[in-house]
């Protein structure tokens, strides 16, 4: 028996049926088949830092502010969302446009389907992208300059102003040693700093979370002079923000000046 | 990855929007659907596994998923069957898909998918079972019956009268 034999009877509803089918528009195939295969070359979850750090005099100063972690251009989480809802040409995140301004999302009011999802960001497309900004008013860092350690605190805020994610935000940060050629430049621990790794996790409904490292700063002791630097590393480990492995430092740099001169030796 | 699912995009595309079109309606909606499958696919294909079915009935899966939100998410959904080819007038052919498009509306909902798995995604009973997690030969009963409903209702609606002044509900010249 045929595999469909038994329908032949229903030969001409069958096409009818078939008359309903719709094709899709070429424009629409091309361009969504295009993005498919670029973001299977090249498919990674797509966030940026922009470090706008401040570097703080003092004896022993260092800030640990600024940036902004943020979702590059959306093309990860909306990618194929920005093909009908942005009107700005989705950036590209080379080398040379890697500064380019965070491409919105833009909703349509009048369309309920739009509008329910205008002051929301979540992982996944309906939702705006979650933008995470370091507060750029970042408490600035002063230690003694030869004695004890400097905490580093700062705290995460969702951006845009009213909008508050679907789920849980997670952000993790693990300092690393500097990387300059020059190697007087660079913070190493333990020496100028205490490894660690915080983890923070925005809640759902919420829009802010202080993350804080306690003692990260030492002291210095050698009588250093100059800048150093570090950083700290950020990722989203459960992929709750996405976040590019190339932009995703915090850079914290460490002024030190030289101390007092050493005391004269008593006399023996 | 064993096997890369969305190596060639366009007919993969090609298929799930008609699949979608058919649930929901040929447009917009339907693009927006579809650019969600494949962004759902795209970010889960390293779950695909080819022992359990071919890349176009794992993406149908998807689909049926997304459709089954974007009905949820909508007061009513607004089908615009396409245009089709035939040698009937605009407004036999506009009655035409009325009265399918309702016939087909009065079906349950496994019943619409299953339709728009055969003659939108244009699948296989083979095929669809794959989607369905059914055997062959139960998506064929399934397929018969869901036909000889959709023939008994187009009939019921042909057979009732149509009041003074009422807009046609069923095309009587087309025969089944």
């Amino acid at each position: 028996m045929a595999r469909f034999r038994k329908h032949d009877e229903f030969s001409d509803l069958e096409a009818r049926l078939r008359g309903r089918r719709a094709e899709a528009p070429s424009s629409f195939v091309r361009q969504l088949a295009a993005r498919a295969s670029a973001e299977r070359r090249s498919f990674r979850p797509r966030t940026r830092l922009v470090l706008a750090g401040a570097l703080i005099s003092g004896a022993l100063a260092a800030s640990a502010s600024a940036g902004v972690i943020g979702l590059a251009d959306g093309s990860a989480t909306h990618f194929f969302r920005i093909v009908r809802k942005l009107t700005a040409p989705t950036p590209k995140l080379t080398a040379a446009s890697k500064k380019k301004t965070v491409a919105t999302l833009k909703f349509d009011d009048n369309k309920p389907a739009d509008k329910q999802y205008a002051n929301q960001c979540g992982p996944t497309a309906p939702y705006q992208r979650c933008t995470i900004e370091v507060d750029p008013d970042a408490p600035k860092i002063t230690a003694t300059p030869t004695s004890g350690t400097q905490d580093v605190d700062f705290v995460l805020t969702i951006k845009p102003d009213k909008v508050t994610p679907v789920a849980p935000v997670t952000i993790q940060c693990t300092t690393e040693d500097g990387n300059d050629k020059n190697a007087s430049k660079n913070a190493t621990a333990p020496e100028d700093y205490n490894t660690e790794t915080e983890t923070v996790t925005i809640p759902a409904g919420e829009t802010t979370e202080p993350m804080d490292f306690p003692g990260l700063i030492n002291a210095d002791t050698t009588g250093e002079t100059g800048d150093e630097s570090f950083f700290l590393s950020c990722t989203s480990p459960d992929n709750s923000a996405d976040i590019d492995k190339d932009d995703q430092v915090v850079t914290i740099t460490i002024h030190n000046e030289p101390g007092p001169p050493p005391k004269p030796a008593p006399p023996v | 990855m064993p096997r890369d699912p969305l190596a060639n995009p366009e007919p993969l595309i090609r298929r799930v929007y008609s699949y979608v079109a058919y649930r929901i309606g040929h447009g917009a909606e339907a693009e927006d659907v579809t650019s969600d499958v494949f962004e759902r696919a795209l970010r889960g294909r390293a779950t695909y596994d080819p022992g359990r079915g071919s890349p176009i009935a794992w993406l149908l899966g998807i689909a049926r998923r997304c459709v089954s939100e974007a009905v949820a998410s909508r007061l009513e959904t607004v089908a615009e069957p396409p245009d089709v080819a035939d040698t009937t007038s605009v407004e036999e052919r506009s009655v035409a898909r009325l009265t399918l498009a309702a016939a087909i509306a009065e079906l349950d909902e496994r019943e619409q998918d299953l339709l728009a798995l055969r003659y939108g995604a244009d699948l296989t009973a083979r095929r669809i079972g794959e989607v369905l997690g059914l055997q062959t030969n139960a998506v064929e009963v399934a397929l018969h019956r869901a036909l000889a409903q959709l023939r008994e209702l187009l009939e019921a609606s042909e057979a009732r009268p149509a009041g003074p002044g009422e807009r046609p509900e069923s095309l009587s010249s087309e025969r089944l």
